[in-house]
């Protein structure tokens, strides 16, 4: 079976997200502890920030490993299917235009997600519904993430007395947001494995010939 | 077939494992120690703030000590006026130790001869409810700079004075109020300065301490930051709350 053009940044992008996801469940957990009892959380404060601090860090990273990985399941997806709509130069414009990004990530996802369930194979559908589930949940969340994160940005500026709960629900919306990734990485990776494995192809050519396509 | 497959993991691994060292790195490197005081501007607050009825000002500072680069960087990037001073082991340990005992010992301390030096009442618990009230007040605050404004703001409740003349004056000040009605020396002279001309006061109080201190007092740090700093400010240099007071009651 071929190797996959997005195989390889696609398990760079799996390590660095399955990293991120374990290191922010350790700061929930911190974040519980915090919550239910301030003195037995002051042993790991360090521990949570410097945590927090290569989260930061390592998010910029992702988002760019995101942005090849995203292009080079374009390409897959090109070669798989000549008449798919999306570019791969167009696609990681979609995700790298301020404002614009706001459809175009949200176009990228479900153009995927179309392309998938036009194979008529339970798996395909499957796979193309979990995106097209997955996604205004982590839009929701984004959106979440970015309003509790000024908020607190405000009260912190403010040297405003921070409650307990709004640092947990800003950990719990952020671990959740990553699941949501994590959700969607498996789901488009899992897809474009399917569709390119042997005999999916002519399956392709067929569904584009009853007419399906630009849906 | 299966060593390439095994080779290209290997290779995807060492990538991804180069990738998040990068994080890895900078945030040791964040996280490197180091012993530093910070001092930067803070603001002034009426002394009503503090459970008492003048109309007088008392000016604070924003002061700690960083643990590492990261909490240097954060408030670099949160104050403009920051000023950084190394410590030493000694002090270091100091500061992360007996300091906030010590610190809270001062203030209530100042607290108590301000409330002391100021009342007519000779009822001594009456004394200790009022120190207790304006220590809780205060628990936001820390340090013993603010009693010359207590002791001022009391003398105002004490004898329904508005020194402020209806607000037409900014009064504050900084110093101690000692069981002798002297006004003692404080810290952090030249960012309270710059707090109280950012704030437009009209009258600013401190310690007239050369004579005890010379080179290294409040009064001439003071008179060298107004000169370096050009600062429009009106700064009275006092040694006892009577003479503050002499001043206020002068005021035109």
């Amino acid at each position: 079976m071929k190797k996959l053009a997005s195989e390889s940044i696609g398990n760079i992008l799996r390590t660095i997200l399955l990293a991120l996801i374990i290191l922010e469940s350790i700061v929930f957990i911190i974040t519980i502890i915090f919550v239910i009892d301030y003195n037995s959380y002051l042993p790991f404060a360090q521990i949570e920030q410097a945590i927090n601090t290569f989260i930061f860090i390592s998010l910029f990273i992702m988002y760019l490993i995101y942005v090849i990985w995203i292009y080079k399941v374009h390409v897959d997806m090109q070669q798989l299917n000549l008449n798919y709509p999306i570019s791969p130069v167009k696609s990681v414009l979609s995700f790298v235009i301020p404002f614009y990004n706001l459809y175009g990530a949200w176009n990228v996802h479900s153009k995927l997600a179309d392309s998938f369930r036009q194979r008529n194979l339970p798996k395909a559908i499957r796979l193309g519904d979990t995106i097209m589930k997955v996604l205004p949940v982590a839009y929701l969340l984004t959106f979440a993430d970015r309003v509790l994160g000024m908020y607190l940005n405000d009260l912190l500026e403010a040297q405003e007395v921070v409650s307990e709960y709004l640092w947990l629900s800003v950990e719990v919306v952020f671990l959740a947001l990553l699941l949501s990734y994590w959700r969607l990485y498996k789901s488009i990776t899992e897809g474009v494995r399917f569709i390119s494995a042997p005999g999916m192809n002519e399956s392709e050519d067929e569904s584009e010939s009853t007419g399906t396509e630009g849906v | 077939m299966l060593l390439l497959k095994k080779l290209t993991i290997n290779k995807e691994a060492k990538i991804s494992t180069l990738l998040l060292m990068i994080p890895l790195i900078i945030t040791l490197l964040l996280f490197t120690p180091v012993q530093e005081e910070f001092i930067t501007k803070g603001d002034i607050e009426p002394v009503t703030e503090l459970g008492v009825e003048g109309s007088v000002y008392f000016t604070y500072v924003h002061s700690g000590f960083v643990e590492n680069y990261l909490d240097k960087i954060s408030l670099g990037i949160q104050y403009n006026n920051i000023e950084f001073i190394p410590l030493s082991d000694e002090e270091y340990e100091y500061y992360t130790s007996e300091y906030t005992e010590d610190d809270q010992y001062y203030k209530e301390q100042t607290i108590a001869n301000a409330v002391n030096v100021t009342s007519d009442s000779e009822s001594e618990p009456k004394h200790r409810d009022r120190i207790a009230d304006i220590i809780y007040e205060a628990r936001e605050y820390y340090g013993d700079s603010f009693g010359l404004m207590i002791a001022i703001g009391l003398i105002e409740e004490e004898l329904s004075m508005d020194y402020s003349r209806n607000g037409s004056f900014l009064i504050s000040g900084t110093g101690t109020i000692e069981a002798d009605h002297t006004v003692g020396s404080v810290g952090a002279i030249r960012h309270k300065l710059l707090t109280a001309e950012e704030n437009g006061v009209d009258i600013f109080f401190m310690p007239k301490d050369e004579i005890y201190y010379g080179e290294t007092s409040n009064q001439r740090e003071a008179i060298n930051v107004l000169e370096k700093e050009d600062l429009d400010l009106d700064v009275v240099f006092v040694s006892t709350l009577e003479e503050a007071l002499n001043v206020l009651e002068d005021l035109n």
